[in-house]
């Protein structure tokens, strides 16, 4: 069940037959009530955060305004998560990109690490994952690999893909082909994070998916109703450490 | 069938077990199924506005398995909806009644002001986590891209983003409850 149907449900935004057939379900199957669960606390987090347009809150208002103690522990927990969440990717810190098809590789380290807050000290995070950054070429052979080094205890490698900003579609492919053509990887419904003009996939690749060798990387974008269209590929190289 | 003293239908252990029987064969999976589809209709009841959601969830599990032990035939592939109806009734009922009209002694949501207390309740309730239990909820829930963030977070944690989903749903649960808890009492 998309969780954008659940949110729409939620903020009343769905027919009377489409929420009387999504309420069978949800009585139906406990995932999908779970996952309205779910999505119900971003919802309200959203609320206490302030990220609602005003017809969105007055809707929460409204719902829950018999129940005023979720919104007030949102309203509490959006200082302590916002202190202590972890972005994988700040900007900041990341090399500069180049323009070349095949991009350098960032290896390990280069992650932000968590803040603390102060009043609430957590546990050490664990090491970040290594993480790549590479722009897509309109060729299949084209541009020297990218070469990205993993080391054994690596659980994932983070990509990045930064997209021709043109290239705006509702939903994101990412799939890696080894050079025997075989597909190593593959991830769907992936959307696309627009920031300072600059339009980035964000993806976590499992290290056991990637034993080693020669890489394509091909990204395709699809818009609702429509047909994938190939965004453009990259050749990485993976290489184990000891 | 059994009526009690208003002459209003109360749930015998026959008609209740026949609920059972039309949520599983086997007993022990029935009584879950059981809690599982009552939690699903309080949280239903809900987010219609019902502030009284438990009780009008147990008057729609009696309601359907009074119309069971009365002979209604339901197939499993129509339960959801059939219940569904069940509750729409019960709860529309419910909007009629003049219960409906009263409501719980607090229900404006507290403005900003307010919220200091909850912030030092908040604290003590995440500190009696575990620590990877407080390292999962505040990051689960943190600010950022959610996609990424929790993609990111299920990898590392190695399970499923649906298992992250209802881990960290559980300890918001918790959280919520101490929270409540801590507040009311003092």
């Amino acid at each position: 069940m998309d969780d954008q149907r659940l949110r729409a449900y939620l903020l009343g935004q769905l027919s009377e037959a489409e929420a009387e057939s999504l309420e069978a379900r949800l009585l139906a199957e406990h995932e999908v009530f779970e996952a309205l669960e779910s999505v119900e606390d971003d919802l309200i987090d959203d609320f206490a955060r302030g990220r609602l347009d005003a017809a969105e809150s007055a809707r929460v208002r409204e719902r829950y305004e018999n129940q005023p103690d979720r919104v007030r522990f949102a309203r509490a927990l959006a200082p302590r998560s916002a202190r202590a969440h972890v972005v994988s990717f700040p900007r900041r810190q990341w090399l500069p990109l180049a323009a070349a098809a095949a991009l350098a590789v960032a290896v390990g380290g280069i992650l932000l690490r968590p803040e603390r807050a102060p009043e609430l000290p957590l546990p050490s995070a664990a090491p970040p994952p290594p993480s790549a950054v590479l722009s897509l070429g309109t060729s299949r052979s084209g541009g020297t690999p990218s070469e990205i080094a993993l080391t054994p205890d690596a659980p994932a490698l983070q990509l990045r893909v930064r997209l021709d900003p043109a290239d705006r579609y509702d939903r994101y492919s990412m799939e890696l082909r080894s050079a025997a053509g075989e597909v190593a990887w593959h991830v769907d419904d992936l959307r696309a994070s627009a920031d300072a003009g600059e339009l980035d996939l964000l993806a976590s690749v499992p290290s056991r998916a990637l034993p080693g060798g020669g890489y394509e990387l091909g990204v395709r974008g699809v818009n609702e109703g429509g047909s994938p269209e190939d965004l453009g590929f990259v050749t990485v190289r993976i290489t184990r450490r000891p | 069938m059994k009526r009690g003293a208003k002459g209003h239908w109360q749930l015998t252990p026959a008609a209740f077990e026949r609920l059972l029987l039309a949520l599983d064969t086997d007993q022990e999976r029935a009584a879950l199924a059981y809690e599982q589809l009552r939690q699903r209709i309080v949280g239903l009841m809900r987010w219609w506005g019902a502030w009284m959601a438990e009780d009008l969830a147990d008057q729609t599990l009696d309601r359907v398995a009074r119309k069971l032990e009365e002979g209604a035939v339901v197939p499993a592939a129509s339960f959801g909806a059939y219940v569904r109806g069940v509750a729409r009734m019960v709860f529309y009922e419910w909007t009629r009644s003049s219960r409906a009209q009263l409501t719980e002694s607090e229900t404006v949501v507290p403005a900003e002001h307010t919220l200091e207390p909850a912030l030092d309740q908040l604290d003590r309730c995440v500190a009696a986590l575990e620590p990877a239990e407080q390292k999962l909820v505040l990051r689960y829930y943190g600010d950022g891209k959610h996609a990424e963030l929790r993609r990111a977070l299920a990898e590392e944690l190695g399970i499923s983003q649906t298992a992250l989903r209802i881990r960290a749903h559980r300890l918001r649960q918790r959280l919520e409850r101490c929270m409540s808890e801590c507040l009311a009492k003092n």
